[in-house]
């Protein structure tokens, strides 16, 4: 063997073995599995909805093509459990910054609350966790076919005065993936440090 | 030495005086979630630690607030509810923690929404007229990822 094929040899080794360590740690990078989240095999359909963003634009699952998107469903006069998601998901977008913008999630929070929920009520209360974040609400129509359709439940329960009420609501997170297809549901309690992990385990999985 | 057996005498009776006062109950790490100017509603969060004597609450005052009532954070089945909470018993000695995801205090109807930073007097009513009264501090969004973060790690 000539000195030049056995120094070629060497070489197309070497340059294997690098391709090889390098594969090693891409994949060591990404987390081995989700830490909490329950991922779909094969990502699910969402139903027919039609509601209104906080812009007063329309929003259905058209809508939630093209990006990555956390849903989660609460109301505005909801001062413990709601605000808390909103700002464990804001922690998850700020975790999640390094991302290309493309993969970086949207957030949704989906008031089932219509009646004191307005599009300017939503508008003034949603983007203060995040500017980026944005408020949908609608006609019960719309809302019951998009919560049956995810397994949410919500009910408007009388307050103790008689006069107001309070709206009793799944508590969990929703992923729907670019295709507009639910991809995973982050239960509670909701950990920022975690949902952010599951999330890039998720867009692991799906490129 | 008749003027020290007086002065041990009078320490003694100080110290059995002191056995048996009233511990009253103390409010600590009192705190208000931050929220956007047009929120209708607020989260207030404190430890509660009873004294020597128990206590039934029944109410909260804040300064600022149309009402304040104790509420509880409920989640059956991942389906999460607030339940306002007629009375609170606490034993004596006993500690309460009203933190995010269970018992909480709901202010309503805000004069106007505090902002970061902004101390709020409050205090915790029972029916026999008792008063505990605390200052609330109001946290930021911010302030209070950074402080999960503390915990975290």
């Amino acid at each position: 063997m000539s000195r030049l094929r056995t120094n070629l040899l060497y070489t197309v080794v070497a340059i294997v073995a690098a391709g090889v360590g390098f594969a090693l740690a891409i994949r060591s990078m990404a987390p081995a599995g989700p830490e909490k989240a329950l991922v779909m095999t094969e990502p699910r359909a969402l139903p027919e909805f039609a509601l209104i963003d906080h812009h007063g634009e329309a929003f259905g699952p058209e809508t939630l093509r093209g990006r990555w998107t956390f849903l989660f469903f609460g109301f505005t006069h909801c001062p413990d459990i709601c605000p808390m998601a909103l700002q464990t998901l804001a922690s998850v977008r700020r975790q999640l910054a390094d991302l290309p913008a493309d993969e970086q999630p949207d957030v949704v929070m989906i008031s089932v609350d219509p009646g004191r929920d307005t599009p300017a009520q939503l508008a003034t209360y949603v983007p203060y966790f995040d500017p980026s974040f944005l408020g949908v609400s609608g006609a019960d129509e719309g809302l019951v076919a998009l919560t049956s359709g995810l397994g949410v439940a919500f009910s408007r329960t009388p307050a103790a005065d008689g006069e107001s009420y309070t709206v009793d609501h799944t508590a969990a997170i929703f992923l729907v993936n670019p295709d507009a297809r639910l991809a995973a549901v982050f239960g509670t309690p909701h950990s920022a440090e975690t949902i952010a992990s599951d999330y890039r385990y998720v867009l692991g999985e799906s490129g | 030495m008749r003027i020290a057996l007086v002065f041990v005498l009078a320490l003694g009776a100080a110290a059995c005086g002191q056995q048996t006062a009233e511990q009253p109950p103390v409010v600590s790490d009192a705190w208000i979630r931050g929220a956007p100017p047009t929120a209708t509603v607020l989260a207030g969060y404190l430890r509660l630690a009873a004294g020597n004597q128990p206590l039934q609450l029944t109410r909260a005052r804040c300064e600022g607030f149309g009402a304040t009532e104790i509420h509880r954070t409920v989640m059956q089945d991942g389906v999460a509810g607030m339940r306002a909470v007629e009375r609170l018993e606490v034993g004596s000695g006993d500690t309460v923690e009203f933190a995010p995801g269970g018992y909480h205090l709901m202010l309503m109807r805000p004069v106007a929404v505090p902002e970061a930073d902004a101390s709020v007097a409050c205090a915790l009513l029972s029916d026999d007229g008792t008063e505990i009264p605390f200052v609330a501090v109001v946290r930021g969004a911010a302030a209070e990822d950074s402080e999960g973060h503390e915990h975290h790690h």
